[in-house]
């Protein structure tokens, strides 16, 4: 098991200062923890270390389901959904990531 | 090359600025909302035109953003409603008020993406490129709103509130909310209670009106409120402290259920244990509507506020940032969301037009509110304070600087001095 970092991370690096055994580094949109290095803190402290120092809670215990929800939501037929003057009831996004650039 | 606005958060603060960024001429206008509808904390709604936000109201009419006040009017389920503490009231009805505000940004060419929450951006020199969805959908844009509200995440409810409350916000479905301004970089900054502790509970719940007794509904329905006697033994004074609406803590709150039909009921309490309300008569059988788990409390609220400046800009860390509603301060209420996400929404496209950014003056009620509450949040003390045009600090302020006033002829004339009539309406681009 391992602590994972959910979304709601704001980058501020609190976490990543308090690690003991350095499973935290920047990733590209958000800090991440390497499960193969985190020990959730046993033999150093009563509670995960960046679960206290993360100002926003984004520091929980890894479940499968916080890194399927995305999935999830599009596989049970919730991906986004798209309201435009002439579809005012939605358009299905395609589950696959785009772009929308600007023309 | 066509420019865009992007509006993340599809509240009543960022269909406001969704509205003015497109009456101001933007090519085009996506608003991202992470669950399945709009208006969010708006749907627990929908008390309007109370005490100051009368003025408020019919400022940013004579303003030209009037179409989504217009849209609560027509949804009105009660008009010119006294309740303790309030005068001239407007309530509108909480199920229909969300499909008039989607038609309204439809019919003027908005386009609206649900289920959709953004959890990064992309920068380039300076600026906010794209904000990319949760399943990878990357958004490119010229100007950024964030209107995302303060409400949760449920670990900050858990933390700072009792805990979450299956609330309308729906976290566990849709993902908790995430900052705009947070994913910039930027710090924020957390309301507070009275006593400096953080955290400030939403200050209003629904119970469904099908649980209550016949007398009751129909004192709902006819006068479109209700108000029942606390038992004595359950008066709880104590409470009134915590609540994010300072503008319904007065006594009457403790001692009375007070009850408003805004289709469903809404009660004017942050919460109360169910077997408590079941003590009063008339709500013998009652059940909660939203929050699901009202009888343990409710949403905690002022998670994150972005610093801005009175242009609605977001400071610091890029520079095509601006923020509407909760973000923008201390600010409670559907009204005021409007009034600072409709000038994010007008600035955004100022800025894109290369021209100078409107600052809304103090001789409006919605310019001084937006100048002064920043203000008050940089003194000691200040994350304490909630503000409204409907009570307490702000309304008392109102009323000190004759901002307060119900006469439309006075307010059309107040705009048309400041050279602000239909500002709103006019295209900068």
């Amino acid at each position: 098991m391992s602590y994972m970092i959910t979304a709601e991370c704001i980058n501020c690096n609190a976490c990543m200062m308090e690690c003991p055994v350095r499973a935290i580094s920047p990733g590209p949109d958000q800090y991440v923890i390497d499960p193969e290095i985190c020990i959730e803190c046993e033999g150093y402290f009563p509670e995960a270390r960046c679960k206290w120092a993360c100002p926003v809670g984004a520091c929980v215990p890894e479940r499968e389901t916080y890194l399927i929800r995305a999935d999830t939501l599009t596989q049970r037929g919730a991906p986004p959904l798209v309201l435009t003057p002439a579809h005012p009831h939605g358009v299905k996004r395609p589950p696959a990531p785009v772009t929308l650039e600007r023309h | 090359m066509k420019n865009r606005v992007v509006i993340v958060g599809g509240g009543w603060a960022g269909c406001s600025a969704a509205m003015t960024a497109r009456l101001a001429g933007a090519d085009e206008v996506i608003v991202l909302e992470r669950s399945d509808g709009l208006l969010g904390t708006g749907l627990v709604g929908g008390i309007m035109r109370n005490n100051g936000r009368y003025t408020a109201a019919e400022e940013m009419i004579a303003l030209g953003a009037g179409h989504l006040f217009q849209a609560c009017d027509a949804t009105a389920r009660h008009r010119n409603l006294d309740f303790p503490g309030h005068k001239h009231a407007s309530l509108y009805d909480v199920a229909m008020i969300e499909p008039a505000a989607r038609r309204c940004l439809l019919e003027h060419g908005i386009e609206i993406w649900l289920i959709s929450r953004v959890t990064g951006i992309d920068r380039s020199n300076g600026s906010i490129a794209a904000v990319r969805l949760e399943n990878g959908t990357r958004i490119e844009g010229d100007m950024f709103v964030d209107a995302t509200g303060t409400v949760g995440s449920q670990s900050f409810c858990t933390e700072y509130g009792n805990g979450c409350v299956m609330c309308i916000v729906r976290c566990p479905t849709f993902g908790p909310r995430v900052s705009l301004t947070g994913l910039a970089g930027i710090p924020e900054r957390q309301g507070q209670k009275a006593d400096g502790t953080i955290g400030a509970m939403s200050g209003s719940c629904k119970l469904n009106k099908d649980t209550v007794a016949p007398h009751v509904r129909e004192a709902l329905e006819q006068t479109g409120q209700c108000i029942l006697p606390m038992p004595q033994h359950l008066v709880n004074m104590k409470k009134l402290g915590t609540k994010a609406c300072q503008q319904y803590a007065m006594a009457e709150y403790a001692e009375n259920v007070i009850l408003l039909d805004t289709g469903q009921i809404k009660l004017m309490t942050s919460y109360i244990p169910l077997e408590q309300l079941r003590q009063v008569t008339g709500l013998e059988n009652v059940r909660y509507e939203d929050p699901y788990s009202g009888t343990i409390g409710n949403s905690m609220r002022y998670s994150a506020l972005s610093p801005r400046d009175d242009q609605m800009r977001v400071l610091g860390g890029v520079d095509n940032l601006f923020c509407g509603g909760e973000k923008a301060g201390l600010l409670v209420g559907h009204t005021e969301a409007m009034v600072t996400g409709a000038l994010a929404g007008h600035n955004a496209m100022r800025a894109l037009a290369g021209k100078e950014l409107l600052t809304l003056p103090g001789t409006l009620a919605v310019g001084d509110a937006i100048q002064y509450v920043r203000e008050e949040m940089e003194t000691e003390g200040g994350m304490r304070q909630k503000y409204t045009f409907s009570g307490s600090v702000y309304f008392k302020r109102m009323k000190e600087l004759n901002l307060y006033t119900m006469d439309h002829e006075v307010i059309a004339q107040r705009v048309a001095a400041a050279g602000l009539t239909n500002v709103y309406g006019q295209k900068v681009l």
